[in-house]
């Protein structure tokens, strides 16, 4: 697990090339690199990256930016970044800037790892 | 190709655009908090960075520097381009310059073959980018940022550029502050640190009295007094001879004495052994890593400091070890160009049956050439003359760093190769 300000970084399962993390707290311009050295271990050739945002309170503008570079980098690695159980909050952020279709965006982890079994 | 990004009115829906407006608010609130007090001019720009991709919601962002007026800047970050591809907008600077001194509103990609020319274009084209602006450093233009094109559906509004002027502005006055407390806090750490060393000086002068009384009276005494005798006796007397060997042994002992006591390079390195102690390796060399970084980092250079020996204690003078470590630290900044990075390595291992700590100090410069490196340790060695006469002469010199090393029962080690950089490598014993 990684604390940095607001925020808690939890690796909740790695399994060959899936690896989910839970994320909570606050995703801004102070924490928004810690998420980013969390996950940079993580980030292997072919791996998929699971965030569960359920438990995020406040998603900023450096947030969606440190997901942004978290899904070029998966890109990059022929990887993918997988983003499950937005709050209503978090979805609105991301809709208002129209990124809903750039996102890969499960309703929860489960159907992110059916989606990545298939 | 980037995806033209036009300038529009506010075009989105009344709902949208209140709803734009607070997020932007917010991106800017956060903006400042995250700037109000950087480490380094690093941290400063990746806040920048990601606060701008998630405001604009662009995948694609650089950010230039300059590290000195007349420096063309260096792409200090890129996200989702290259930094080859990125150097090359560079190239265009000062075009971009002059534009941004004149106009200092965000420019758009769309607008560049109109108001600077087709080259500038194609150049932001082939990055990806769509727009760009100003980084200013007390009334000087000394950076730019650009980013890609909105992904999604959008394009850029208005209000995309008025937020992205108003956080290129808190950037700018953030990175201004940065600079004027990096330079006195530098000017301050030379200060202290002349001052350690005058207080060293001042103790070994004390010293030097105590050795003249003694060392230099007795044989002088010893002269005097041949000369005197000599003088009662008469020149031709049968004790004339042995009185002149007498004499003249205890002036050639006086002129050794002398010698060895005015050698200034032993007085300087006695200064750095003065006050041996035992300390932790980590926490000493953490310290003086922390006091350096900012100015390393305004200078252009990307430091990085690993610990991998956090409970390794050494024995050493805490001022000597210091100035070997600014001794390696300025070389790696002297010889690089901005936008190089240099990292601190720790380490602790065993060899010939004990326990070491080895510093590793790299930087992926352009490398020392071989015959360069086998004098590299040579007292009154004469580096490039160029670079030198741009840096201040306040080091201790490679030389004396080695001697220092070696008297405190370690190694000073360099290795090099033409465009792969350079890696000095100290190693101190555990206690």
């Amino acid at each position: 697990m990684m604390a940095a300000g607001d925020l808690r970084v939890t690796e909740r399962g790695l399994e060959g090339r899936v690896a989910v993390l839970r994320i909570e707290g606050r995703l801004d311009a102070l924490t928004a690199p810690g998420l980013l050295a969390a996950c940079d271990p993580l980030q292997t050739r072919g791996r998929h990256l699971v965030l569960d945002l359920a438990r995020v309170t406040f998603l900023g503008s450096s947030g969606v930016g440190a997901l942004l570079v978290l899904a070029e980098q998966a890109r990059e690695r022929e990887g993918t970044l997988q983003l499950v159980a937005l709050s209503d909050a978090t979805r609105g952020v991301i809709e208002l800037l129209d990124l809903v279709p750039y996102f890969v965006i499960h309703a929860n982890e489960r159907a992110a790892l059916a989606a990545l079994r298939s | 190709m980037a995806t033209p990004a036009r300038r529009t009115p506010d075009d989105l829906p009344r709902e949208r655009l209140a709803e734009a407006r607070q997020h932007s608010l917010l991106a800017l609130v956060e903006l400042s908090r995250a700037l109000s007090s950087p480490r380094d001019v690093y941290q400063a720009v990746d806040a920048l960075m990601l606060n701008l991709m998630g405001l604009l919601g662009s995948g694609r962002a650089v950010v230039w520097l300059s590290a000195e007026t007349d420096l063309p800047p260096v792409a200090v970050r890129c996200q989702g381009t290259d930094r080859a591809t990125a150097a090359l907008v560079a190239g265009c600077w000062s075009q971009l310059a002059a534009r941004f001194a004149a106009d200092p509103r965000p420019l758009l990609a769309s607008e560049i073959p109109s108001r600077l020319g087709a080259e500038p274009s194609r150049l932001v084209a082939a990055a990806g980018l769509a727009v760009l602006a100003p980084l200013w450093i007390e009334s000087e233009v000394l950076g730019m940022v650009a980013l890609g094109a909105p992904l999604g559906n959008r394009t850029f509004v208005a209000l995309d550029l008025e937020v992205l002027e108003a956080a290129t502005a808190i950037a700018s006055t953030s990175l201004g502050s940065l600079r004027m407390q990096t330079r006195v806090f530098e000017t301050n750490r030379l200060l202290r640190q002349a001052n350690r060393e005058l207080e060293g000086l001042d103790r070994l002068k004390s010293e030097f009295v105590a050795n003249v009384n003694h060392e230099l009276r007795t044989p002088l005494a010893v002269l005097i007094a041949g000369l005197d005798c000599l003088n009662d006796f008469g020149v031709t007397s049968p004790q004339a001879p042995d009185l002149v060997a007498r004499s003249l042994g205890s002036a050639r002992g006086l002129k050794t004495q002398i010698e060895r006591l005015l050698q200034l390079s032993d007085l300087s390195r006695k200064v750095l052994l003065a006050d041996t102690a035992e300390h932790l390796a980590a926490g000493l060399i953490g310290h003086w890593h922390e006091e350096r970084r900012a100015a390393v980092c305004l200078g252009l250079r990307e430091i990085q400091f690993e610990n991998h020996a956090p409970a390794a204690m050494i024995r050493c003078d805490a001022l000597g070890l210091r100035r070997i470590l600014d001794e390696l630290l300025d070389n790696a900044v002297k010889f690089t160009p901005p936008g190089s990075h240099i990292g601190l390595r720790l380490s602790h291992h065993l060899e010939r049956g004990r326990g070491w700590v080895r510093l590793a100090v790299s930087d992926d410069g352009p490398g020392i050439p071989a015959d360069q490196l086998a004098t590299l340790f040579e007292k009154f060695r004469q580096v490039d003359a160029s670079a030198t006469r741009e840096v201040g002469g306040l080091g201790i010199g490679l030389s004396l760093a080695r001697e220092v090393a070696e008297a405190m029962g370690g190694t000073l080690t360099v290795a090099s190769r033409p465009g792969h950089g350079t890696t000095f490598t100290l190693n101190l014993p555990v206690v």
